[in-house]
């Protein structure tokens, strides 16, 4: 990186200290970010009970005693303590699902004394902890077998979040996953086969949902019929799996018959691939629940279920949209103050930011947003070692993710995946365990000189 | 440079590498996101914001009530009432299922007619708000306000309904409200209004219908009424003052009710002016209740039978033959017919066909030809000045003509001659077509409504103004939206002593004849009988007549006609006289002292009702 000298530059162990090493940037935005939610927040609230609000600041209070401990505390702390970490989340999570409390239809709770703990959001901070310190370690990616132990670590707490059940949560665990392996080096086609396997497991029950919307018609077609219903599973599921597998063996020998070899290897890989992707899609099947893979259909073709997932949806363009350029003004937005807007302090606030600030004040809204993932990627460029590296871009792709997912979801670009704008939305456990993440974002930033 | 941990050069070179691969995808990403913005909050926003507008305000229409109707004396007589309606539309947020709606609404709905299923299901399809019942009683509305709750969509709403204080009278002059269908929406008139379907509510639906007003008000996502944004007050609709005089519209009614087959028509007309007094046609139906019923019976209760029906006006006609006999001077009225009981006619294959008179009169000259009714006297009247002189006459005085050309499906009626036999296919026109035109039967069909305006014409010697029902529409300001310049219809010009030798002997019809039922101590009443034989069943019951105060000139035409009634001096001349008592009653204590005459002559009185050749 040219114009910026990565070498040591001495130490810096002040706060305060010569050049004033904290990224203020980040800090700024991370503030007006959370001033920013709780405003919005007490906007939201018709009743004037302030409950929300005054929940909010304390989670906010307790998010920046922890950002502060975690600036301070040397962040290579956690490389020592990986193995443990990972076993004390595996723990929680289990331990959630035996212990926690059902709250939203989720396991995933747990009930500490006046406040409940999203394990979701607590695991968030360790899962990429432990992801960066397993890769850390790992450099070589020349066969597909070291990609395979890391993979099956990241893959254990999100599952045992899916099992919670709770889909949303765990729907920005892969994208982290998949940065932080690339950026870690893993072989790019790896992971698009990867990719591809996870898209057919989520892709065949969406697909068999889409055709159970798409309703009577169907059946006047026998062959899409055949495969709609094959796809839910059963017995005409696993006879169109061994059609098409059967399919390829003889096309594949056929081939060979005709003297056009085709190295088996392509064979078994594909075979393999439509394997997994099948019996990932029957998982999927049964974890993701019936409204939520209709929200998913319903953001691909909204007019198939206008009434149900489109009507989200349509009401938060319409609020957006109508906040025109200078809004409707602060407590004064309609979609939101009488109901249609749903979730409005939590997965859709940023809507009431676009229906009462307008573009202009909701423009400034998106540009601390930027800079907080931005700063994020520039922290783990600065980074003085593999591992604080990985973590910084690790969380920053987390805040990313959460930004694309939840906005793209707000102005109808995005399915409704119930995925919350952190540190904006409502949400004691997200705003603190966010605030964490930008607490070891900043302290990666302090310590890039430190030897 | 890494510093610590692994410190893999190259390793370190493709993470940077990645990392920014990343920020760069990202960037993109984000970049997307923002022009969405902008794309819903500066292009798109107007719109977005309008639609965001119209999810929170919400407009309810107040329905204007309609205008009233009112009798010449200015009594009112149909008006407005509240009632309930329980409507339906189909919510936009999670709308229950068609059948659940159904399976909730039937316990509640048992004693209404079936058929608010089709229109729910009419609410489903078209996601229209659609009346599912009408009029329902207190105890049902409250209990389905409850049920507003459970089922979203379903509303109990208070509207305006037609409400009859005095009992429902002349319903087909007055019509009937109805919803509005697809065809008819049209300007101010909405879906789910409700329009005039028949009669005065159709033709004036315009100015009876008034401005509806509204309320813009703010609601939630729920349809919570949180607030009102403006409101615009309802204007009622313009009252119809109708000529009717409800005394007489009610003998009439009455009349009508009390006869055998309770149907048939009377109407009552002013003969100065052509303003209707009375209009009555029966049997008749209930424009509150289920008029699906009314529809299946057999005896079409919705027809308006004073004009809308032709029926052969029997001895009524006698008068056009009498007419056109002394214009052409071929009646000399102390002439002598000698009535046999009937008149032989050779027909066209040799043979010889007999063509009946009610009774055997003698020897008869023409004022008790007229006087009794002579068929055989009329036949060879008929005979001598031909059936193209009568057709002549007839044509004269409205036959076969519209009379009241404003109005949908009136019945002309015929008024034959060789001419319209031949092009009706029915072959040449022979002396017997003559006979039984001469006294009214045959191919002659005539409405109550032409024979009244015939004994306008007789009354007011040939000058016939044209009959009409709304006198003025009158709108809440005060201000005449409508008003019926009385118009003379047609003159006709005849000969004085014609006209003398008419009028006397109409009243001698009254005086001595076959409508002494009509006698009326204070009025002078001059009129005809008519009993028409006809192929349907019984015969029809007829009178027809004119009538003023003693000494003054006839103010009042009528004409009463019972379908299938039987005789026209026994079944349609007494309600003619209930009708005339109160039309013209009398106008001091010493008119009505003393009643002299019995009402009816013996002659008629002792007939047996259901005979071969009774009273034409």
């Amino acid at each position: 990186m040219s114009g910026r000298n990565y070498g040591a530059q001495g130490q810096h162990m002040g706060l305060f200290s010569r050049g004033f090493n904290i990224d203020l940037m980040l800090v700024l935005a991370t503030f007006f970010t959370v001033v920013i939610g709780i405003l919005t927040i007490y906007s939201t609230d018709t009743t004037g009970s302030a409950g929300y609000v005054l929940r909010q600041s304390v989670a906010a209070c307790v998010g920046a005693i922890g950002l502060l401990f975690l600036l301070l505390l040397p962040y290579q702390v956690f490389r020592a303590y990986v193995r443990p970490l990972y076993i004390f989340m595996i723990l929680v999570l289990i331990g959630v699902l035996v212990f926690g409390s059902n709250l939203r239809g989720t396991r995933g709770w747990f009930h500490v004394g006046p406040v409940y703990i999203q394990s979701s959001e607590v695991v968030k901070i360790t899962f990429v902890l432990t992801l960066a310190g397993f890769l850390d370690r790992r450099i070589q990616w020349h066969t597909p077998k070291s990609l395979v132990l890391p993979f099956i670590a990241a893959m254990l707490p999100i599952v045992l979040i899916i099992i919670q059940p709770d889909f949303s949560s765990s729907l920005v665990y892969f994208p982290v996953t998949l940065v932080m392996f690339y950026v870690a080096g893993a072989r790019a086609l790896h992971l698009l086969s990867i990719c591809l396997v996870g898209g057919l497991a989520a892709g065949i029950p969406l697909v068999s949902t889409y055709f159970s919307l798409l309703g009577i018609g169907i059946k006047k077609h026998p062959v899409m019929y055949f495969f709609a219903t094959s796809l839910k599973g059963g017995w005409a599921g696993l006879w169109l799996f061994l059609g098409i597998c059967g399919a390829l063996i003889i096309t594949w020998w056929f081939l060979r018959k005709m003297r056009v070899y085709v190295p088996s290897l392509y064979l078994w890989v594909t075979l393999g691939l439509i394997t997994a992707g099948i019996l990932g899609a029957v998982a999927t099947n049964r974890l993701i629940k019936v409204y939520q893979r209709k929200r998913l259909v319903a953001f691909v073709n909204p007019e198939l279920d206008p009434l149900g997932g489109g009507y989200n949806v349509r009401q938060s363009q319409i609020a957006i949209g109508s906040g025109q350029i200078l809004g409707k003004g602060y407590r004064k937005g309609t979609q939101s103050r009488l109901g249609f807007l749903p979730s409005r302090h939590t997965d859709f606030i940023f809507s009431v930011i676009g229906e009462e600030l307008g573009f202009i004040r909701a423009m400034v809204v998106l540009g601390f947003y930027f800079l907080i993932v931005w700063r994020g990627f520039e922290i783990s460029l600065v980074a003085r070692d593999r591992f604080g590296g990985l973590i910084a871009s690790g969380f920053a792709a987390m805040f990313a993710f959460y930004a694309l997912l939840n906005l793209g979801m707000t102005m109808g670009m995005a399915p409704v995946a119930g995925v919350p704008l952190p540190m904006v939305s409502y949400g004691g456990s997200s705003v603190v365990s966010s605030m964490f993440a930008i607490g070891i974002l900043l302290s990666i930033h302090w310590r890039r000189y430190m030897l | 440079m890494w510093v610590g941990g692994n410190t893999d050069t190259f390793s370190e070179k493709r993470f940077r590498e990645r990392v920014r691969v990343m920020s760069v995808l990202f960037a993109i990403g984000y970049s997307v996101i923002v022009l969405r913005l902008f794309h819903l909050q500066v292009v798109r926003g107007g719109d977005l914001a309008h639609l965001s507008e119209s999810n929170r305000t919400q407009v309810i229409f107040l329905r204007a009530p309609r205008g009233d109707f009112l009798d010449r004396k200015g009594r009112v007589f149909v008006t407005n009432q509240p009632s309930w309606s329980l409507v339906y539309s189909v919510p936009e947020k999670s709308a229950t299922a068609r059948a659940a709606v159904e399976n909730t609404l039937r316990p509640f709905l048992e004693p209404f007619p079936q058929y608010w299923m089709k229109r729910l299901q009419k609410a489903f399809e078209s996601k229209q708000m659609v009346r599912l019942v009408e009029n329902i009683p207190d105890r049902i509305a409250f209990l389905m306000r409850e049920m507003e709750m459970l089922l979203p969509g379903l509303r109990v709403v208070m509207e305006f309904r037609r409400g009859y204080p005095l009992g429902l009278i002349a319903p087909h002059l007055i019509g009937y409200l109805g919803e509005v269908t697809e065809r008819e929406i049209k300007g101010i008139i909405k879906p789910g209004d409700l329009i005039g379907k028949m009669g005065i509510e159709r033709i004036q639906d315009e100015k009876l219908r008034g401005q509806d007003g509204g309320m813009m008000i703010e609601v939630d996502s729920v349809g919570r009424l949180k607030r009102v944004i403006k409101e615009l007050p309802f204007q009622k609709g313009g009252d119809v003052h109708l000529t009717l005089d409800l005394d007489v519209q009610k003998a009439a009614e009455e009349g009508l009710q009390a006869t055998v087959t309770r149907r048939g028509a009377a109407v009552a007309i002013d003969i100065n002016t052509g303003a209707i007094l009375a209009w009555a046609s029966a049997p008749s139906f209930d424009p509150q209740g289920s008029l699906v019923e009314d529809l299946k019976d057999k005896h079409s209760p919705f027809l308006d039978r004073v004009y809308k029906g032709a029926y052969p006006p029997g001895s009524t006609f006698k008068i056009i033959t009498a007419i056109a006999g002394f214009e052409k001077n071929m009646i000399r009225t102390s002439e002598r017919v000698d009535c046999i009981g009937y008149v032989k006619l050779a027909d066209s294959r040799g043979g010889e066909r007999k063509y009946k008179c009610w009774k055997t009169h003698g020897s008869v000259d023409y004022w008790r030809a007229m006087a009794e009714s002579c068929d055989t006297y009329f036949y060879l009247l008929g005979q001598k000045i031909g059936s193209q002189a009568i057709h002549e006459a007839a044509l004269k005085f409205g036959y076969g003509q519209s009379v009241q050309d404003n109005l949908p499906g009136e019945n002309k009626g015929v008024a034959p001659n060789a001419n319209w036999k031949k092009k009706m296919g029915l072959g040449g026109w022979s002396t017997g077509d003559t006979y039984n035109m001469s006294i009214g039967q045959g191919f002659v069909t005539a409405t109550p409504l032409q024979v009244a305006v015939m004994m306008i014409g007789v009354a007011t010697h040939g000058r016939i103004q044209r009959p009409f029902a709304i006198e003025s529409v009158v709108d809440v300001n005060g201000m005449v939206r409508f008003r019926t310049q009385p118009m003379l219809w047609r003159t006709i010009d005849l000969k004085d002593t014609t006209w003398a030798a008419i009028d006397r002997s109409l009243e001698s019809v009254v005086t001595q004849g076959t409508g002494g039922a009509t006698r009326i101590a204070n009025l002078n009443v001059r009129g005809k009988t008519g009993t028409a034989q006809n192929p349907h069943g019984d015969d029809h019951a007829w009178f027809a007549g004119y009538a003023g105060y003693i000494d003054e000139k006839p103010s009042v035409a009528i004409c009463v006609f019972i379908e299938n009634g039987g005789h026209g001096g026994s079944v349609a001349a007494p309600i003619v006289r209930k009708m005339l008592e109160v039309a013209l009653p009398p106008r001091n204590a010493a008119d009505v002292a003393p009643i002299m005459a019995p009402p009816f002559p013996p002659a008629v009185t002792s007939a047996p009702a259901p005979q071969p050749g009774a009273p034409r």
